[in-house]
């Protein structure tokens, strides 16, 4: 699968309108299926937006942790970005390699703390919102889950962020 | 003792416990009831009228603490463990302070807006451990909702059955199942409830226990428990479907030849009334129930102690009179029961059951069943 593909296919469910497009490094854009079906879509390489701007949409692609403020703080960062969504977050990043059978068995730890993997990033996501997909990109068709974990070089998450209940609808908007 | 005892050097430990009496280990099978309260008013269980001053966190901590991680298999039952607001933070403690290899999570899916928040938390905090959510499906659609009388609990089921299928896109350890109780009031119908549970849900597992009458849900005057012939009408479609439908992984395929022994296991002892292996609930397995007290069965119920009384230590209770008292009573065959939980841990225990596990691995269990 292909990330321009995974967004469209869930912009079409959400009626996504608005995107905000956070690219961290010099990777490019790949709204552009969304510009043609008449999204408007903004794209920013730093975190200088509008205080308060929300958008249907908010896209991370990143492959490296963000330094933030001197530290790679990117837990806050991550959260403070999906602030800015109304309908969905999707993250894009490299998928690390996973530690060989034999580096387990002699106790390679999962790490739990670095950008990218999905130990790491699965608890921040899940705080979030629900996470709705997790996509390895691609990889060819017909591959199985099991082996794409393996061997995609990247992947993506599509976190659903629209408050569950009439409750959380007015705590995002302040008025409880 | 530690965890680091090798799994069969402990099993042969509980052995030589039971028989002689020496070399008692604590258990590697521990139920953790984190209360009685409960929405539901299953037509099965009554434990929802009990009311007792419910562990808190901190005392959890210093229990956990006392038992070494030795047990590898932990469930979290209930009552309703959702209710609790601090059930992720248990699930934390069970990790950090026992490790067990499986933590299992019975759940009833009625306190929808809990479980979607809490869920989460419990994945990432049970992550090292096996996590397996059993959702309790007793009927089809209305007839659920009124078995386990709970409006809408049903629909309310399909909505947690997709969120776990979320969870599991970015934690591998999770494991969903689901999990029938059959009793009276549903063994005629077990092959449908089956099918459809299965094609529904879609569930990694599907898994049954009989409806017993328990001392823990105080059902024991109630007449829930299937007829024994009955019983094994039901579960021989279970069984043909798992035959039917073998796994060719070895892990797997292990877990279902334990399930077709046990469907035999169970329907002899509702037949015959006694204990056709030997238990070793008390040795080998143990309940954690609400208000600190310890039993080695939920079928019995019977207090060994309270951990409140002994600075929470659970091997003090585990290691005293009263409970050999009980071990004693268990080993005397004063009881009989099918409870799953207890009964799969007798069944490792259990030589000549182990032997038709592993011909049943094998594929030449149906041999030997017709030269039994």
């Amino acid at each position: 699968m292909k990330l321009e593909s995974l967004l469209a296919t869930w912009a079409a469910r959400y009626e996504v309108e608005t995107v905000l497009e956070r690219i961290v490094g010099s990777a490019s854009s790949v709204c552009a299926p969304l510009v043609a079906r008449g999204g408007r879509v903004t794209v920013a390489r730093d975190d200088s937006m509008p205080e308060g701007a929300i958008y249907d949409l908010v896209v991370v692609q990143a492959d490296e942790a963000p330094v933030v403020n001197g530290g790679v703080a990117w837990r806050e960062w991550l959260t403070a970005l999906a602030k800015h969504a109304a309908k969905l977050v999707v993250v894009e990043t490299a998928n690390p390699p996973r530690p060989s059978v034999l580096a387990r068995i002699l106790g390679a730890p999962r790490d739990a703390s670095s950008w990218g993997g999905t130990a790491a990033l699965a608890p921040v996501l899940w705080d979030l919102g629900r996470v709705r997909e997790h996509a390895f990109l691609d990889v060819p068709d017909g591959m199985s889950r099991k082996k794409a974990t393996l061997v995609a070089s990247r992947h993506a998450f599509v976190i659903d962020v629209t408050p569950r209940t009439p409750q959380a609808r007015r705590k995002r908007l302040g008025t409880v | 003792m530690s965890r680091k005892l090798p799994l069969l050097a402990r099993l042969a430990g509980y052995r030589v416990a039971h028989a002689t009496g020496r070399l008692r280990q604590l258990p590697i099978n521990l139920t953790v009831s984190v209360t009685y309260n409960c929405p539901s008013r299953c037509l099965t269980c009554d434990i929802w009228q009990k009311k007792v001053d419910d562990l808190r966190l901190d005392e959890y901590e210093r229990i956990f603490r006392t038992l070494g991680k030795v047990p590898i298999w932990v469930t979290i039952s209930g009552g309703d463990q959702f209710i609790r607001s601090d059930l992720a933070e248990i699930v934390a403690l069970i990790r950090k302070e026992i490790e067990p290899t499986i933590i299992n999570i019975p759940m009833n899916g009625v306190i929808t807006e809990r479980i979607f928040t809490m869920l989460p938390k419990i994945a990432a905090n049970s992550v090292g451990s096996q996590l397996v959510l059993n959702l309790s499906v007793d009927e089809i659609g209305a007839e659920h909702d009124r078995l386990r009388g709970a409006p809408n609990n049903y629909e309310k089921l399909l909505g947690v059955a997709d969120l776990i299928r979320d969870l599991k896109k970015t934690y591998d350890h999770i494991v969903l199942g689901v999990h029938t109780v059959i009793s009276k009031h549903n063994v005629h119908r077990i092959p449908e409830i089956a099918r459809q549970a299965r094609a529904t849900f879609q569930p990694d597992s599907y898994i049954t226990e009989v409806a017993e009458n328990r001392v823990e849900l105080k059902t024991i005057e109630k007449d829930i428990t299937p007829d024994p012939a009955d019983y094994r009408r039901a579960v021989a479609t279970l069984k043909e479907y798992i035959r039917a439908n073998r796994s060719k992984l070895p892990v797997a395929r292990l877990v279902e030849s334990l399930r077709l022994d046990y469907y035999d296991l169970a329907a002899q002892i509702l037949e015959e009334k006694r204990q056709v292996i030997d238990c070793y609930a008390g040795w080998a397995s143990a309940h954690l129930a609400p208000d600190g007290h310890v039993w080695g069965c939920c079928v019995r119920a019977e207090s060994m102690g309270n951990v409140r009384d002994h600075d929470y230590d659970f091997g003090t209770v585990w290691f005293g009179k009263t409970a050999d008292d009980f071990r004693a009573s268990v080993k005397n065959k004063e009881c009989a029961c099918p409870l799953a939980n207890a009964s799969y841990t007798n069944m490792l225990l259990e030589p000549r059951t182990l032997a038709r596990v592993a011909a049943n691995m094998a594929g030449v269990d149906r041999l030997l069943e017709r030269t039994k």
